[in-house]
């Protein structure tokens, strides 16, 4: 059995939760068995992965584990047919579309949530005291089952929560109290599991446990792909393999590898208190090569692809011109850059249109770009396209833009590759060389400023010839990077 | 059922619990079932009523009947049953302070205080708990049955913050809350239940909640409800949902002053009920007098009826009579509490008098001292007894568990209280001979003495009087005798019997209200 180790499934998510997702379903599809390993709760979750094309049995979540609900399947709860709500003494009374009350001789006693997403079926439930706090409040699972109580202290805050069983028993109780001045969670404590208790001062401890009950079941072997559960990974006992896999950039500074690992990377790398990763892999060879200069470990540190591509059509170029971004909107990508160089593209080519899709990496920065768009009045060529696994703007894309610094693998060129769209990016370490190779699939551009990449665009826009082999030239590196060719990696130091 | 409404069953028995014991061993004897009601939760409530002779049978807590706990047989929970969660663990005994230390072996924290009960082979009385950073999270409580039943939560600051009620098997029933008010004080805000069918309730106070249970044990009608408490529940039983019958029992004297029944403020305990009283099905007074001055003042359309709080067992009756010149000659007993409404100091005013012309006179006093004011009344007691050289005729006995024996060598009871609800004691006393003085005290004494047949009955607050009466029956050893006869002879009144019959014709009547037998 293989475990990849995550923290949570969201609607949206970063890359490293799809490469595990793509991960999983290739090792599932080509008989290497898998399942997703989970740390944080989340009572959607259920939802959520089917969101993603994930089943049930492909994810173990740790309080559902310990809930005993691992397995529990979906069934509808209307607010109003809750067995806990005596409409003999209450009066349901609905207010809008997210909440109704409960209300007694008219007064309001408490106040019911809607499920996100749905219509009339039960979310939470809060219960107030007399002086209209809220005292309690359960939360309800996506598969309609009460999951959660929480309470809470004097002055509003957390007091504890208990993660419930089927039969309404505890199966984890989390404290909330002093650590120096601030009230936090200090205690998790695992009620009569397998007939005794279990205290843990933090939820990794817990983690931990949790990992060593799934590997003792049935062993296996464990990949890491988050930094904070490093730890957990490297403490289960008597693993087939413990892996841990990086998927961005881990030096200090991504031009001069040299100078070593940043913090969060050097227990994936080098282990802790004695406790060592069997492998430590990297998407590309070359981010390999340099990290084992660095490493102390004995670990042997390899590489192996973060993902897979289906391979479509190559293109030829027509007169629409669409250029496309698709990846997380945020500083760390220079989105702006990509604005920038579109104004000069834009001032040349004035039909030319430019999509961006994908989540903003804040608040602040989605205003930034958007009032950037407006100064450079380009309102109505420039389109933000939500975040949709389902409606992919690379369809009619014509050239992939991309202004980051520095790419672990660059899963979003690759993608664009797939679908024969050449890409022109800034000459970013482990792409360049990579997945982008000069005059093959698309350029990477030295003179990393929004000018220089416009004009390398405005260049290739010029030459049909030049397009078309390009495409060709993503097509073949789609094909290098298929799920056969995937499975053969990563076979290497799985099987 | 016929339930009797109380806080609890506690070792410190007040004439109420006293008179619970005996009506329910009556209503046992007869066939009768019947329930004492605990509405108050206490870890040691099954122990101290069974070993008042109440069995889990005859007691229906109403915390119990939420957790699932009336009936779970009770094992001896040591802290070697106690699972911390921690694999090892190391363990020191405070004996001084009746508790352990449990620490974790691991990293030497402090895991918890198990506090044990020295007296019952060290059962786990309670359990501080400890989280890693050296807060004091949590202290569960423990039933005397063997089971973790409330868990008190901490607030960072170290005040109790939420409390939970468990079933045996762990699972939250019972919820309050202790949070601020908009004077920052921190005060209970509220309850939270969830019960057996799945449905949540909320109340803001315990006795909404304790309103809830009412209605929830009387779900199929029926039962009879007898209210020795009245403040536990006299608006409660005026709203029940489905039928029932509600008796009203005054276990005290209804106003405020006895001695002025008609006219001075109603006595706080029963002011509510009183002014519902057309809203029960029944009051309940231990005495005719207290029944008729009910009736003269408050009129009421509820059915009135006088049943004796006190019952003489047919083995008391059935005994051999104690002779009065078998008995120590003019030895005086009281058996009460040396508490002001007692009065005790007018009894060895009138004992003073006596002695003066019978010097053979002793007066032996039994029972607790009452605490209050630094034993005030009991320090009273002593200078008066200085004062008037009585020193050698005078003597506190305190406690005893074997009145009878004391009661077989006395010859007068003197009572002296400023109020009485019935007065077990004289009853007692009657019951094996002794010949009662009493003041005219409402309500109890003087219906309990006969003047001129088991005794006499003097002026309220005239212990020359009573000093009179006393020497009059110590000098004349033939009237002496006839009294006593009379004092066993009208302790037939108290039989089990007759009590037992005037119940019956209370339970008639439910039947009739109810129009049907009362569930069983």
């Amino acid at each position: 059995m293989i475990y990849l180790v995550g923290e949570n499934v969201f609607t949206f998510n970063s890359g490293t939760e799809f490469s595990q997702f793509e991960r999983l379903n290739a090792f599932n599809n080509n008989d290497k068995r898998a399942v997703l390993l989970l740390r944080n709760y989340n009572r959607m979750l259920s939802n959520e992965i089917k969101k993603h094309g994930l089943r049930q049995k492909d994810v173990i979540n740790m309080y559902d584990y310990f809930q005993g609900t691992v397995k529990t399947r979906r069934k509808e709860q209307s607010l109003r047919l809750l067995d806990s709500i005596p409409l003999t003494d209450y009066h349901i009374v609905g207010v809008d579309n997210n909440y109704s009350n409960i209300e007694y001789k008219g007064k309001k006693i408490g106040e019911i949530r809607v499920m996100p997403a749905t219509v009339g079926l039960v979310g939470s439930i809060e219960y107030y005291d007399s002086l209209g706090q809220t005292a309690v409040k359960e939360y309800w699972d996506w598969r309609g089952f009460k999951s959660m109580v929480e309470t809470y202290h004097p002055d509003g805050s957390v007091a504890m929560q208990q993660y419930l069983r089927q039969d309404g028993s505890p199966a984890i109780e989390v404290t909330h109290m002093y650590i120096g001045d601030k009230v936090l969670p200090t205690m998790w404590k695992l009620i009569n599991y397998k007939g005794r208790d279990w205290q843990f001062r933090t939820e990794d401890q817990l983690f931990t446990f949790f990992l060593n009950e799934i590997n003792n079941q049935e062993p296996g072997t464990f990949i890491s792909d988050r930094r904070t559960l490093d730890s957990s990974v490297l403490n289960v006992e008597n693993a087939d393999k413990k892996i841990s896999y990086l998927h961005s950039v881990p030096f200090k500074d991504y031009n001069r590898p040299q100078q070593g690992l940043m913090d969060v990377y050097e227990r994936a790398v080098n282990g802790e208190n004695g406790k060592e990763f069997d492998y430590v892999i990297l998407p590309t060879q070359d981010q390999a090569d340099e990290v084992a200069k660095l490493t102390t470990a004995q670990s042997q540190v390899v590489s192996a692809p973060d993902s897979y591509v289906k391979t479509g059509k190559a293109k030829e170029l027509s007169q629409e011109i669409n250029l496309v971004y698709v990846g997380r909107l945020a500083v760390e990508k220079h989105t702006d850059d990509v604005i920038k160089a579109f104004k000069h593209i834009s001032n040349k080519l004035p039909e030319a249109k430019l999509k961006l899709q994908g989540y903003f990496g804040s608040g602040e920065y989605e205003k930034e770009l958007k009032d950037l768009v407006k100064k450079l009045d380009l309102t109505d060529k420039v389109e933000f396209v939500a975040y949709d696994p389902a409606k992919q703007v690379l369809q009619d894309g014509t050239l992939f833009l991309n202004a980051s610094r520095s790419e672990g693998f660059g899963m979003n060129m690759l993608e664009a590759l797939a679908s024969g769209i050449p890409v022109v990016t800034y000459a970013a370490n482990y792409t360049r060389n990579n997945l982008v190779k000069d005059g093959v699939n698309g350029f990477n551009v030295v003179k990393t400023t929004p000018v220089g990449l416009a004009n390398k665009v405005l260049e290739l826009l010029g030459d049909s010839k030049e397009y078309a082999s390009l495409s060709q030239g993503a097509i073949q590196t789609a094909k290098e990077n298929s799920e056969a060719n995937f499975m053969k990696q990563w076979n290497k130091f799985i099987d | 059922m016929i339930y009797f409404i109380n806080f609890g069953m506690p070792d410190h028995k007040s004439g109420i619990e006293h008179a619970e014991i005996k009506r329910l061993n009556l209503f046992k004897n007869h066939n009768q079932p019947a329930k004492v009601i605990a509405r108050d939760w206490n870890r040691t409530l099954h122990q101290t009523a069974n070993a008042s002779g109440v069995d889990d049978d005859s007691l229906l807590g109403m915390f119990d009947y939420f957790q699932d706990a009336t009936k779970v047989s009770a094992k001896n929970l040591t802290v070697d049953d106690l699972d911390f969660g921690v694999v090892n663990t190391n363990r020191e005994d405070e004996t001084d302070k009746n508790r352990y230390l449990v620490t974790n072996a691991a990293n030497g924290k402090l895991v918890a205080r198990v506090n044990y009960d020295p007296v019952h082979d060290r059962q786990v009385v309670s359990t501080e708990l400890f989280d890693e950073y050296g807060n004091l999270y949590r202290v569960d409580h423990y039933d005397s049955r063997g089971f973790r039943s409330l868990v008190q939560w901490y607030t960072p600051d170290n005040k109790i913050g939420n409390e939970e009620w468990l079933t045996p098997d762990g699972r939250t029933v019972v919820r309050t809350f202790n949070k601020f008010d908009i004077h920052h004080k921190l005060v209970k805000t509220g309850w939270w239940l969830q019960e057996k069918n799945g449905e949540i309730h909320t109340f803001d106070t315990i006795d909404e909640l304790f309103e809830h249970f009412l209605n929830r044990i009387n779900e199929k009608g029926n039962n009879i409800f007898i209210l020795d408490r009245s403040l536990l529940a006299d608006g409660a039983l005026t709203r029940l949902k489905k039928p029932a019958y509600t008796v009203m029992h005054l276990h005290n004297s209804q106003a405020g002053d006895a001695q002025d029944p008609l006219h001075s403020i109603v006595n706080n305990n029963y002011e509510y009920a009183l002014a519902n009283l057309d809203r029960y099905s029944s009051v309940v007074s231990a005495t005719q007098r207290q029944t008729n001055d009910v009736i003269e003042r408050f009129k009421p359309k509820a059915k009135m009826f006088t049943i004796p709080v006190g019952i003489v067992d047919n083995e008391t009756l059935n005994e051999d009579h104690v002779a009065m010149d078998k008995r120590t000659f003019g030895k005086v007993i009281a058996v009460a509490r040396i508490a002001y409404e007692k009065r005790l100091d007018d009894l060895v005013r009138a004992v003073k008098i006596v002695h003066d012309q019978v010097p053979e006179v002793t007066l032996d006093l039994y029972g607790y001292a009452d605490s209050s004011n630094n034993y005030g009344e009991k320090r009273k007691i002593e200078k008066l007894i200085k004062e008037l050289n009585l020193e050698d005729v005078v003597t506190f006995k305190g406690y005893t568990n074997d009145i009878a024996k004391v009661e077989k060598d006395a010859q007068v009871f003197g009572l002296t209280s400023r109020m009485e609800g019935f007065n077990l004691a004289v009853m007692e006393a009657l019951s094996h001979g002794v010949i009662g003085v009493t003041y005219d005290v409402n309500y109890g004494p003087n219906d309990i003495v006969v003047d001129g047949k088991n005794g006499y009955i003097v002026d309220f607050g005239d212990y020359k009087a009573l000093a009179e009466k006393m020497l009059k029956i110590f000098k004349d050893k033939k009237l002496m005798q006839e009294l006593s006869d009379g004092s066993y002879e009208t302790s037939e009144r108290f039989s089990d019997e007759n009590v037992w019959n005037a119940w019956q014709d209370l339970i008639k009547d439910a039947e009739k209200t109810l129009g049907g037998a009362v569930r069983k």
